[in-house]
């Protein structure tokens, strides 16, 4: 019976160091990427990320278009969240990548 | 040694379908001695040793054993009590079917943590007394009915209880079995446990392992 | 207080598992998969907020633009020397910028012209773009682009360069000089970058005129000063401040969360559904199990140390368990079909390379959502079950 409990453990601590390993591998990883990330955005001067943007969604709202400094009115469409799953731009004449899907 | 006095239990006291399984029972059971409980099923002799055992509390009535209140022990020394006085032998054995032989039997000494070594001596040594050793890794559910019955001696003798109740230890065995129980006993008692036998196997009747016979019927003691 | 470890109560715990295989795999497979997929929207969720706060901090300090019946139009540069001259100012940068529509891939870019003059430029170009020639850059029309924007150009054949259509019709060739370090995708994954008379040129814009100039100020003191003073010289501006932009933010994601704890309130409900069925009662073998316990000399809490056992071992597995996958999968594998909530209705997804932060808040929010909730709902029903008397159990 104590084979087992000792084996649990250690298959319990071996996790507690997989974790350990993997945040500290990750860390390592992703140390050198927040200097570059703000040089470019030194460089750019422009906020928002590029994490959603086509025909109709362009990137830098609050600069380019007055009446949308990113309030928190419930008109901000944009974020709604029938926009995660709607798809705006209907193109009679598809792009070549939408063809392609 | 046990001492009941007056012991009466209802089941579902109050309500419409209130029951009474023991009314009024009176007795007392000397240290060493080998009593047999007489009766037929229902008779209310499983109730009674389950009582002795602090597994229920009695409706009225008090019972002493070794000089406690078992009736009035909280639950939580009601457990200790058992412990490290009672063995019980179930009439369906109560065994923990997916666990092994050895597993089953060191059940009772998991809570106090004694060292290994100790632990693992005193249940080789029961299993060898008792004739299973090669058993010791087999599950529960791939024994006989007497190899089961020898499983659960080696659990009530694990913690070397001074008392020991056995509910209708013959019921699921066959004739030899039997015999081969009743000789167990017979040991037992040269060691000098006080045994309570509850059955209504005529096997036991005339045996002279037996000191004296106590008669239940319909709850009340004749 | 005897507490010694009991390492056969352990070892009872593990076995009683082993027993019930199926269902405790399961519970602990449920357990989770719950728990990582909390684990993986909350990472996300709190990994871009933390990139977002991280580049607000690089923006200018203010920016103006010029507004004409409330509507943005560019702005003109006789003022940049008046700028220059307000107390506190430490820069005042003119910029070009814009978006580009691509017709064929149904995309727009966003267009940034710099100042080829400027010291920083050659630097930070050469920092960000790996073997970057600066004087190739500058002696023809070129162009640094993102990640996103060279991989649609290739699509469409443009390996080496590119050709705007410019206001006029005319084409304005631009040959690709370098594609910035994927690291930064998450904020160039758009962008293209050239000189500002190309910009200039394909945009159709006047040599005294820029979209809109930025305001570097050292001491954050003197900014609502500056501010309306500038409001004074250009009465139709419009100034933006870099913490109006970060009160925006939080806003958005005050908004956001508010639509992810929607989402998360359906995992949750799912959990307590799960926790409800351990609620409800052992099942009668568990509880023959109990009485059987209790009637070889096993106390209450004896029992109940056991149960704790059972749950911690399947709760605390099942937590690092989950952790471990969810960093693996948002990280390593850039969480594949979650992204997509995220970056659903983008055409130019970008890599999702997001910062790794360990936030010991949000770890603990997932803890206590998921290892307190599972022990409650394993040692309730035993606690119940034990206080009954023995052979009422096992009746």
């Amino acid at each position: 019976m104590k084979t087992q409990s000792i084996t649990f453990i250690a298959l319990f601590l071996g996790l507690i160091l997989t974790l350990s390993l993997q945040m500290f591998t990750l860390n390592q990883q992703f140390a050198d990427h927040q200097s570059i990330k703000r040089t470019f955005v030194l460089f750019s001067g422009l906020p928002d990320l590029s994490i959603a943007n086509e025909a109709l969604f362009v990137r830098f709202r609050s600069y380019a278009d007055t009446f949308s400094l990113f309030s928190n009115g419930p008109e901000l469409l944009e974020y709604a969240p029938s926009t995660f799953t709607y798809h705006p731009a209907y193109t009679p004449n598809p792009s070549r990548i939408e063809r392609a899907h | 040694m046990i001492h009941l006095n007056t012991v009466s239990k209802i089941f579902n006291a109050g309500a419409k379908n209130a029951f009474c399984a023991l009314d009024a029972v009176s007795f007392e059971i000397k240290q060493g001695e080998v009593v047999l409980l007489k009766g037929a099923s229902g008779s209310g002799k499983s109730t009674l040793l389950s009582l002795i055992a602090g597994l229920g509390k009695p409706t009225h009535g008090e019972i002493v054993v070794g000089g406690k209140h078992i009736s009035k022990l909280p639950d939580h020394f009601a457990a200790l009590f058992r412990r490290s006085s009672i063995g019980f032998i179930f009439q369906k054995f109560n065994l923990i079917p997916t666990l092994s032989v050895f597993e089953n039997i060191i059940v009772p000494l998991i809570p106090s943590n004694i060292p290994e070594k100790e632990l693992c001596s005193r249940a080789n040594s029961l299993m060898h007394r008792f004739g299973i050793a090669e058993k010791r890794e087999t599950l529960i559910k791939h024994l006989s009915g007497g190899e089961q019955q020898r499983v659960v001696i080696c659990r009530a003798l694990i913690n070397n209880p001074r008392i020991l109740l056995c509910d209708e230890p013959t019921a699921n065995l066959d004739a030899t079995l039997s015999y081969e129980f009743v000789q167990m006993m017979q040991t037992l008692k040269t060691e000098g446990k006080t045994i309570v036998i509850a059955t209504h196997d005529s096997l036991f009747f005339d045996l002279p392992l037996i000191d004296r016979s106590i008669e239940l019927s319909k709850g009340k003691q004749i | 207080m005897h507490i010694k470890f009991n390492t056969y109560l352990l070892a009872y715990a593990l076995n009683a598992l082993y027993r019930r295989g199926f269902k405790s795999f399961f519970t602990f497979l449920m357990l989770s998969f719950i728990t990582f997929l909390m684990a993986s929207i909350l990472i996300i969720a709190h990994a871009i907020k933390y990139e977002l706060s991280l580049t607000i901090d690089a923006l200018p300090e203010l920016t103006i633009q010029n507004l004409q019946a409330g509507r943005h139009q560019n702005i003109s540069l006789e003022h940049l020397d008046t700028l220059l001259d307000i107390h506190g100012v430490q820069r005042a940068i003119p910029r070009v910028w814009g978006f580009y529509y691509f017709d064929n891939a149904g995309v727009n870019f966003s267009v940034m012209g710099i100042d080829t003059f400027d010291h920083q430029t050659k630097e930070h170009l050469e920092t960000m773009v790996t073997a970057f020639d600066f004087e190739a850059f500058v002696a023809t029309p070129s162009m640094v682009v993102g990640k996103g924007v060279q991989r649609i150009l290739n699509e469409n054949y443009y390996k080496d360069y590119f050709n705007f259509i410019t206001t006029e019709g005319n084409f304005q060739k631009v040959s690709l000089a370098g594609v910035f370090d994927a690291r930064t995708s998450l904020e160039s994954n758009d962008m293209i970058f050239m000189p500002q008379e190309i910009v200039r040129n394909i945009f159709g814009m006047h040599p005294q005129e820029a979209t809109d100039i930025v305001l570097r100020i050292a001491n954050k003191d003197e900014i609502a000063t500056i501010i309306t003073k500038v409001k004074a010289l250009y009465p139709s501006s419009r100034i933006i401040t870099k913490e109006a932009m970060r009160v925006s933010y939080q806003s958005i994601f005050d908004y956001k969360s508010g639509i992810f704890l929607a989402l998360f309130l359906v995992c949750l409900v799912t959990f307590l559904m799960i926790v409800y069925d351990r609620a409800s009662g052992l099942s009668s073998e568990e509880k023959k199990e109990v009485g059987i316990l209790k009637a070889v000399g096993w106390q209450i809490n004896d029992i109940l140390k056991e149960k704790f056992y059972e749950a911690s071992i399947i709760a605390f597995s099942a937590f690092l368990c989950a952790i471990i996958a969810a960093l693996f999968f948002v990280y390593t594998l850039q969480a594949p079909l979650l992204r997509d909530i995220f970056t659903g209705y983008s055409v130019l997804k970008p890599t999702f390379v997001l910062p790794f932060v360990v936030d010991i808040q949000m770890l603990s929010v997932i803890f206590f959502l998921s290892v307190p909730i599972y022990m409650a709902a394993v040692l309730i029903p035993s606690w119940k079950t034990a206080t009954l008397d023995a052979d009422e159990v096992m009746r």
